[in-house]
């Protein structure tokens, strides 16, 4: 069947497995930052553009015309579900919270936001047929998803069943910032995956 | 190289001689491996058993051998290239067991259970 067939690239452009998500990220070598925690289920990254048309209630205008179509903002979302926890994950996860300086377990939260609960949070996982990096000079292969200003907007949710692992949902939504206002706060990296000699 | 050769030449990269199990001769020496030769479709994973056959009283290097593999198909699995695609093999649950053999108590067996996706 002739329309029945795969890109030839295909092997070469799969993301595989369930990745990670990461403090910091150094796109030029590769280098991961903390792992933030361990995941199940995957992670899921929604990126979705908010529109006005203004054609919408001109006489005689088809919705969607293009030209007369504005964006409005984005709304960037990272979520999924935790199995692992820590007092700093904890306090990310709050939010609005401070580890006590007495008591480093001891996560209080607040009521009043401040800049320092705001964080960058990276998404990498494997991508393409070559994602090792080997002796040979094999260089792996990366997606890549930059959330800037990512703020804990899910709360701090603990979901336990007999003889499981302990689950901890989260969704971390990124921000624009006032200082500036017309940068898109999140960034998508697909870097394929270079052969050594 | 196919598909099925590349499936024979992965199974054969770990220092064992490795054998389709359907067509082991029989002269062939322990230890070695056998494995299931088996396709499959995108996105439709198949299983892939594989069993380690040894000569002695000791389970020990049959382990060895399974934790040879497993770090090769741990992290995620292995992507393997041949012509015209490619199969991403990973790990099965559960991975690794011990049994004997019924016909004579000096054979030490390991089995192992991989899944493959043909791309």
């Amino acid at each position: 069947m002739k329309f029945t067939k795969i890109p030839e690239t295909t092997f070469e452009n799969l993301v595989l497995n369930a990745g990670i998500l990461v403090d910091s990220f150094t796109k030029s070598t590769g280098t991961i930052g903390n792992i933030i925690g361990a995941t199940t289920g995957g992670i899921q990254f929604n990126a979705t553009p908010s529109f006005t048309d203004f054609g919408e209630d001109i006489d005689n205008c088809p919705k969607n015309t293009k030209e007369l179509k504005r964006l409005d903002d984005w709304e960037i979302k990272m979520s999924g579900t935790f199995v692992t926890v820590s007092a700093s994950l904890g306090k990310k996860l709050v939010a609005l919270a401070d580890i006590d300086s007495q008591d480093t377990s001891k996560i209080v939260p607040r009521a009043t936001l401040k800049s320092s609960d705001y964080g960058d949070v990276w998404f990498i996982g494997d991508y393409s047929d070559i994602n090792d990096d080997s002796t040979g000079g094999d260089k792996a292969g990366y997606i890549a998803v930059h959330m800037m200003n990512a703020l804990s907007t899910g709360g701090f949710q603990i979901q336990t069943s007999d003889k499981e692992k302990g689950q901890f949902a989260f969704e971390f939504t990124a921000h624009y910032s006032i200082d500036e206002q017309t940068t898109v706060p999140f960034e998508v990296y697909v870097v394929e995956g270079v052969e050594g000699n | 190289m196919n598909k099925f050769e590349a499936l024979n030449a992965f199974w054969s990269s770990f220092g064992l001689t490795a054998y389709d199990d359907s067509a082991v001769p029989s002269n062939a020496q322990l230890p070695y491996l056998t494995y299931r030769n088996i396709d499959g479709d995108f996105t439709r994973p198949v299983q892939c058993d594989v069993s380690l056959w040894y000569y002695g009283t000791s389970l020990e290097p049959v382990t060895q051998k399974a934790m040879d593999i497993d770090a090769v198909l741990s992290n995620g699995g292995k992507l393997v290239r041949y012509t015209g695609g490619g199969f991403w093999i990973k790990k099965g649950s559960p991975f690794y067991q011990t049994m004997g053999d019924a016909s004579n108590d000096m054979i030490r067996r390991g089995i192992i259970i991989t899944e493959i996706e043909y791309i």
